[in-house]
């Protein structure tokens, strides 16, 4: 068994006042990622272009709805780096990665962290 | 030095099966062998003998290989590991009295040691009544070569296993 | 009927908690810890220098990380004069070029261990994961004389 790491998102972001995933869909049921069961830890590492805190929400779930959330800040001054970690409890198939706040650009990379047998 | 081949049904005639007694510490925890006692979210999934063998104590710091050269390492090539784990008995019915202390260093590509001398990774001290087993746990992993020292104020044949392993951590 | 299996060439064993089947898993070997730098410093009172000497703050020391959860700084150094160290970390795109410009830093400026002629030993991070691309690690001497930082940092997965 080892870790391996998976690039899952690498993009550029422009945050509004109303919420959104990193793939820029507003519908709250769209996933950001799907099929990401054998996933046991998110990073999310990127640059924020303005120094307003940008609040993030992210749910884990599958289909059949959300059954998982969490949120947060992400602080810092304007093109500031961020990092946040994400290990949520069990294993969801589908995962959201929502933000908000006051507009500016949100350049950010997600990879995933899973096992595999050697 | 000979190592003595022993089964393992013979070794159970030998030694009396039970929790073993703690070694007194100084900067490594020591800890039951029976107990096996793993941090609850550290998962070990490789798991590779390094070193075995039997070690005659005296006053001298020896290395479990016998030398008192102080460049020379007890086990080389364990930079993959997280942890290491020295365990084993001392022969004998006296109690045991045992000091170890534990060097590490780190080399180049060619194998060369990066400086001189060692890293004191940390020492202990095995005082068990007679046939227990002890385990030192060596939790600074990832250098290259490490140098396993011990010494007895009285004669001793120790016997010994340096166990490396490498995990993954559970959440 | 008991499970048994030849041992020591001439005895029969039953397969019990005391003799177990001899079993060895095939082709397991270790995850290897990967060799990522082997660097000789001078540490100098330069600000913003890093192990391989460039004070280019834009230029990492380590690049292509991703895979590694921790790297760990092993070092010995020849002068015991007063030095600080600090560790600067961010991700890259898919082309390796920065998210941005700047850096994460994710170890402030802090007292390098050791005096004369000693091992040092540094997890980085320390206590979190690290995962990420490129690592920027800088000394800097604060008092004394210059002397010489010998490095290898090793990625570990």
């Amino acid at each position: 068994m080892r870790t391996v790491i998976a690039t899952l998102y690498v993009g550029t972001l422009q945050v509004e006042a109303t919420p959104k995933d990193v793939l820029n869909q507003a519908e709250p049921l769209s996933p950001t990622f799907v099929n990401a069961a054998s996933f046991r830890a998110f990073y999310w590492t990127g640059v924020k272009s303005g120094s307003a805190p940008v609040a993030y929400m992210l749910r884990g779930g599958n289909a059949n709805g959300w059954q998982w959330s969490q949120s947060g800040q992400i602080v810092g001054n304007a093109h500031g780096w961020f990092r946040v970690v994400i290990k949520p409890p069990a294993r969801y198939d589908w995962y959201r990665v929502e933000v908000l706040g006051t507009p500016q650009t949100l350049r950010s990379k997600i990879i995933g962290a899973m096992e595999v047998a050697e | 030095m000979s190592a003595e081949r022993i089964t393992r049904r013979e070794m159970l005639k030998r030694l009396i099966v039970a929790p073993v007694g703690a070694a007194a510490l100084a900067t490594l925890p020591v800890r039951e062998a029976s107990a096996a006692a793993l941090q609850p979210h550290y998962e070990p999934y490789f798991v590779a003998v390094l070193w075995e063998g039997r070690t005659r104590c005296d006053s001298l710091w020896r290395s479990l290989k016998g030398d008192v050269v102080a460049i020379l390492p007890t086990v080389q090539g364990a930079t993959p590991y997280d942890r290491l784990y020295w365990t084993g008995y001392a022969l004998g019915s006296a109690p045991v009295n045992v000091a170890m202390r534990v060097w590490a260093r780190a080399v180049d590509h060619n194998g060369v040691s990066l400086g001189s001398g060692w890293r004191l990774i940390g020492q202990a001290t095995i005082q068990t009544p007679p046939l227990r087993w002890f385990r030192v746990e060596i939790p600074e992993g990832h250098w290259d070569e490490y140098r396993i020292e011990v010494r007895s104020a009285t004669t001793r044949l120790v016997y010994s296993r340096v166990i490396a392993s490498q995990g993954y951590w559970k959440e | 009927m008991p499970v048994r299996f030849l041992r020591n060439a001439s005895e029969l064993a039953d397969v019990s908690w005391e003799t177990p089947l001899p079993v060895q898993v095939a082709n397991a070997k270790p995850v290897p810890a990967d060799t990522l730098l082997v660097a000789t410093t001078t540490v100098t009172t330069d600000a913003n220098r890093d192990l391989l000497g460039s004070t280019s703050t834009e230029l990492p020391t380590l690049d292509g990380c991703m895979q590694y959860r921790k790297l760990v700084w092993f070092y010995f150094r020849a002068g015991a004069d007063s030095t600080t160290y600090r560790v600067l970390a961010r991700a890259t795109d898919h082309n390796g070029a920065p998210l941005g410009t700047g850096w994460q830093e994710i170890v402030p400026a802090t007292t390098l261990p050791g005096g004369a002629n000693s091992w040092g030993r540094i997890e980085i991070p320390a206590s979190s994961d690290g995962y990420y691309d490129q690592y920027r690690i800088e000394v800097q001497r604060t008092a004394g004389s210059n002397y010489n930082l010998t490095s290898k940092i090793v990625g570990v997965r």
